[in-house]
């Protein structure tokens, strides 16, 4: 079980890998050496080539096409209105959603790394199992728990607490809850995995040598942890930017993100380039995030290779 | 350095239970300052407990550790101000060399050229300068360790504690680093403990050495005491190899007695005259180096017959294992410069030790 | 390309074969046997397409039975013709569906790119429908209504429309629709816009409306939602499908009511992809389901409205107050204008969307 979660911690956070190694120039010495690995993995190149370039292509060219040849719907980027209310709501969910679930998560994996095996164990059990209940299902138990009349609010009041029901769904606020919810196994998988590769000994040792447990946890665990948050951080950030049931469900309609968005274009009123040239740009911005950070941090240093 | 380097350390009484199990029982230690202290036992035998417990990571449920007769039992780690070596060693692999040893200095305040002057003193004393600004996962295992010693004793720990730092290591380099923690151990003159399963190690490096096991220290002394004087089976077997020889008490004879095992009789000293009473079962620990083959004349105390049924060529010495009726199988050291021809298996041979050479021991 | 050609000349094929035969019928009735069982194995399977749920065992009974006794054939598919769905099948030449359960929006987007094809009056039968919804491209399939339902735990009396903008008489939240269709006539409505003066929408004068009450404003997406909201008490009043009204109110046992007064009536409409794979056979089955009997069914089952006038008698008498198509129902309210949707619907649903997420 232990090996299969870091396992998945590990594919998740590979992507970043391949932007820091992608980023890197080959030397020209091992070329020769490098041509024979491409011709190995020509046949999965080709394979990526008709089933996701090609479909990217095709999304790329109706962006500059349709409705007429030209870059029209990209500068709707620079004068829509609509679309910079979108976008701008887009990144503050989600980076509002990262950061509250790097916190939790960031607790709940220093929870299971120091706690036993049998605690673990079940602990586990609690991230993965929400993994397999449907967005739907989620979004309706917070509905219950959350409304006017809700759990929370109902319990607020009863204690004395607040007098009128404090508005947790139906904004911004809800789809944030909801979203982190959703996001949390995510956020805690990569950064579990990452602290259960870290030495304890280290700590130990930080101590050892005269540091507090705060600054033992300060000065060693928690830049050795680093990779783990933003590997998660990396996962969590995209993953939010094309949220879309959530937003929509317990956002009261009002919160229209970048994928809903999108939908609206493609699905219903049919302006495809629009659509097009906001899932293009999507793309674009989420490669640009992973390379600026491939340049600003050295991923391999961090993910501990040498 | 400090003016003041080494420190006494007692351990009184420490017991430590994990549920049922005792992994330290009713422990008591004293260190003396500026020694070399081992701790030797095999694997679950408390030694690594024990360091912990001085190193103050592990809280002891009974007993007190005192430190130059001030008790810091309750301290924690960081406040005791032990540099210690942890097997792995444990360097931070987010920090350059130089920061990993500048560690403890920047913890405790020390001010920018404090840093740099101690640093580089330490790296210097371990011979890595020129691997300042190397990453840990850069180095080799030696130069590792070599950094873990740096960054333990910049600070000027009242104590050193090593715990099987020499473990990871390939065997040419574990020696070399033993010469070189005994050197910089001389230069220094911190106390040292020195937690080790490895009895050549332990033999070789330490002013004494404690042998634990079941969470108690069975004996404690230093290097050639213990060999020489072994209190128990285990520890004359822990510490080099040795035959072990049954037998009853007969009588009483001066300097020791006199015992039979099936039908021979053998001598055995008694350096403090304090025999056992006739008629009591004994056990006797005979390392294998200090039995002889009896070529016709030489005269020993103890004499056997037996055949040899197999023998090894170690180089600087052979082994043989002779077949006894007395004792079943013995073994038998002997260096290959004082004995000719190679022995064959099969050939009958007489051996013979001295009254002194065996150890009475207790069985266990 | 080609294989569909010379399916679809196999049809015409069979179809001219047929009416000859009909002639010789007289005179030849053993040949007349003989071809009819060659036809049915020649007709073609007509995929329909709906949005699932209750209307697949709904549709079953009401238009695949019937169309099944005719010696035809309807695969009923519940994955939901969207817009951008049926226009990607057309543009890639991939079409898989005959028929799609669409709307008025579905015209207003498709029309003009040119994916749907003409209905063929000359097998369905315009005088079977009302003929304000027969359009060019679609035709009427069943009526349904955007109507106003309330909460009477929390609101007493009847409301008016307009009330429903007043939240001082009601407070409380309201819903409305995640979607400009029928909203922007409701708030006309409600601001004293007379039913039959809605069209062109003042769309400005609509958002007005809603500005007065947006903060208490929810918005649904799927009928689903507007029905929980509506249950759990988090909106006191709602605009609504009246099918989901009155689920609702028989859920509830008359906790939500509703009315049709002022609601605005609007056409469900089968649309037809061009180049659909059945080709004229999709037409026959849209023929088929112009019988009133099935249409009543579905009314007792989904509550839609049989867009056949000769349906109303047949409808029993408890039904007829739940019929948006029965002519007391249609008097007090407001019909949809398909031509104003052509022009304006794609940029009237935007700016409602920047309207409710500003």
């Amino acid at each position: 079980m232990r090996a299969l979660l870091s396992r998945i911690a590990s594919t998740e956070t590979s992507p970043a890998t391949d932007v820091a190694g992608a980023l890197r120039p080959p030397s020209p010495r091992r070329l020769h050496g490098a041509m024979r690995y491409w011709l190995l993995i020509m046949p999965a190149l080709l394979l990526m080539l008709a089933f996701y370039l090609y479909p990217i292509g095709r999304v790329l060219w109706i962006s500059v096409t349709e409705p007429k040849p030209g870059l029209d719907n990209f500068a709707l980027l620079a004068t829509s209105a609509s679309i910079h209310k979108m976008l701008v709501t887009t990144a503050r969910i989600s980076i509002l959603t990262t950061v509250i679930t790097l916190v939790l998560a960031y607790l709940v994996a220093y929870t299971l790394v120091h706690s036993g095996e049998r605690g673990k164990r079940w602990m586990l059990l609690g991230v993965i199992v929400p993994l397999w209940i449907s967005v739907l299902v989620r979004a309706f138990a917070w509905f219950i728990l959350l409304r006017r009349e809700g759990l929370i609010n109902n319990v607020l009041i009863a204690s004395g607490i607040i007098d009128s029901p404090l508005s947790l769904i139906w904004n911004e606020t809800g789809v944030v809850i909801g979203m982190v919810h959703y996001m949390l196994p995510f956020g805690i998988l990569p950064i579990y995995a990452n602290m259960n590769d870290i030495d304890q000994r280290c700590v130990a040792a930080a101590r050892g040598l005269g540091a507090t447990r705060g600054a033992a946890f300060r000065k060693v665990f928690l830049p050795l942890s680093m990779p783990g948050v933003i590997g998660a951080g990396i996962l969590v950030f995209v993953f939010s930017l094309g949220f879309f049931v959530t937003p929509a469900l317990l956002g009261g309609g009002k919160t229209l993100m970048i994928a809903e968005y999108i939908k609206v274009q493609i699905l219903e009123i049919v302006r495809w380039g629009v659509g097009t040239m906001l899932a293009a740009t999507l793309l674009v911005v989420i490669g640009l995030l992973l390379a600026i950070l491939g340049r600003i941090i050295d991923l391999r240093k961090l993910f501990g290779s040498v | 350095m400090a003016d003041q380097i080494g420190h006494d350390l007692n351990v009184e009484g420490v017991t430590k239970l994990y549920g049922e199990f005792a992994a330290l029982d009713n422990v008591s230690l004293t260190v003396r300052r500026g020694e070399f202290l081992t701790l030797l036992g095999p694997s679950g035998s408390g030694k690594t407990t024990l360091l912990m417990s001085i190193a103050g990571f592990v809280q002891p449920d009974r007993g007190d550790i005192q430190l130059d007769r001030h008790s810091i039992v309750r301290l924690p780690p960081e406040r005791r101000n032990f540099g210690m070596v942890f097997q792995g060693y444990a360097l931070f692999p987010h920090l350059t060399v130089f920061d990993n040893v500048a560690f403890p200095l920047r913890i405790r305040k020390c001010s920018q050229a404090e840093v740099q002057a101690k640093v580089n003193a330490a790296l210097d004393l371990v011979q890595l300068a020129s691997r300042a600004d190397r990453y840990p996962r850069q180095l080799s295992g030696g130069q590792q360790q070599r950094v873990a010693l740096a960054r333990a004793m910049v600070f000027t720990p009242h104590l050193l504690l090593l715990d099987e730092p020499l473990s990871a290591l390939d065997k040419n380099l574990r020696s070399e680093m033993q010469d070189e923690l005994k050197r910089l151990h001389k230069r220094i003159g911190l106390t040292f403990i020195y937690v080790t399963h490895d009895q050549d190690e332990a033999l070789s490096m330490s002013d004494r050495i404690a042998v634990m096991r079941d969470g108690r220290i069975i004996q404690q002394g230093s290097p050639s005491e213990l060999y020489d004087q072994p209190a128990t089976r285990f520890v004359a077997n822990f510490l080099g190899r040795s035959n072990f020889l049954r037998g009853a008490v007969d009588a009483h004879i001066p300097g020791g007695f006199a015992f039979t095992h099936q039908g021979t009789r053998f001598t055995q000293a008694v350096p403090g005259g304090d025999c056992p009473a006739p008629g009591q079962d004994v056990v006797l620990a005979l390392r294998p180096e200090k039995i002889s083959i009896v070529d016709g004349g030489a005269p020993s105390d103890n004499a056997l017959k037996g055949v040899i049924s197999e023998w090894n060529y170690l180089g600087a010495q052979f082994r043989l294992v002779v077949d006894t009726l007395e004792f079943g199988a013995v073994v038998i050291v002997i260096p290959t410069w004082k004995s000719g021809a190679p022995p064959a298996t099969g050939q009958p041979v007489s051996i013979g030790w001295d009254a002194s050479a065996a150890t009475l021991v207790s069985d266990n | 390309m080609t294989d569909r050609k010379t399916a679809l000349d196999k049809t015409a094929l069979v179809i001219s074969r047929r009416k000859l035969l009909a002639g010789a019928a007289l005179i030849a009735a053993p040949a007349l046997l003989r071809t009819d069982l060659a036809l049915a194995e020649t007709r073609k399977d007509v995929v329909l397409v709906n949005f699932g749920g209750a209307a697949m065992k709904a549709f079953d009974e009401a238009y695949v039975q019937p169309f099944a006794a005719q010696g035809g054939r309807i695969v009923l598919d519940g994955s939901g013709a969207l817009n951008g769905k049926i226009l990607t099948m057309v543009q890639s030449g991939n079409v898989t569906w005959d028929i799609c359960d669409g709307g008025i929006t579905t015209l207003a987007e498709l029309n003009p790119r040119n994916a749907l094809e003409k209905i063929d009056y000359g097998i369905v039968d315009k005088t079977k429908v009302p003929a304000e919804f027969a359009y060019e491209n679609g035709v009427v399939n069943y009526m349904f209504s955007s109507v106003m339902a309330w909460d009477t735990a929390k609101v007493k009396d009847t409301p008016t429309l307009a009330d429903f903008f007043d939240l001082k008489k009601y407070p409380g939240r309201r819903m409305m629709r995640k979607d400009s269709q029928a909203m922007m006539e409701l708030c006309l409505i409600a601001d004293g816009v007379p039913l039959d003066k809605l069209y062109p929408l003042d769309t400005k004068r609509a958002f007005e409306k809603m500005a007065t009450i947006k903060k208490e404003l929810l918005y649904w997406n799927s009928g689903a939602e507007s029905q929980s909201l509506m249950r759990d008490g988090e909106c006191v009043m709602g605009l609504l499908w009246h099918t989901r009204a009155n689920v609702l109110k028989a859920e509830t046992k008359g906790r939500i009511a509703y009315s049709f007064k002022d609601g605005l009536l609007q056409p469900g409409l089968w649309v037809v992809p061009k180049g659909n794979p059945a080709g004229a056979e999709a037409f026959r089955a849209i023929a088929s389901m112009q019988q009133p009997e099935g249409q009543v069914k579905l009314l007792a089952a989904m509550g839609n409205g049989p867009a056949n006038p000769a349906a109303q008698s047949l409808v029993p008498a408890d039904l007829r107050q739940t019929n948006p198509g029965d002519p007391a129902n249609v008097a007090v309210q407001a019909k949809i204008n398909a031509a104003w949707y052509i022009e304006n619907h794609s940029k009237t649903f935007q700016a409602y969307l920047d309207f409710i997420s500003s």
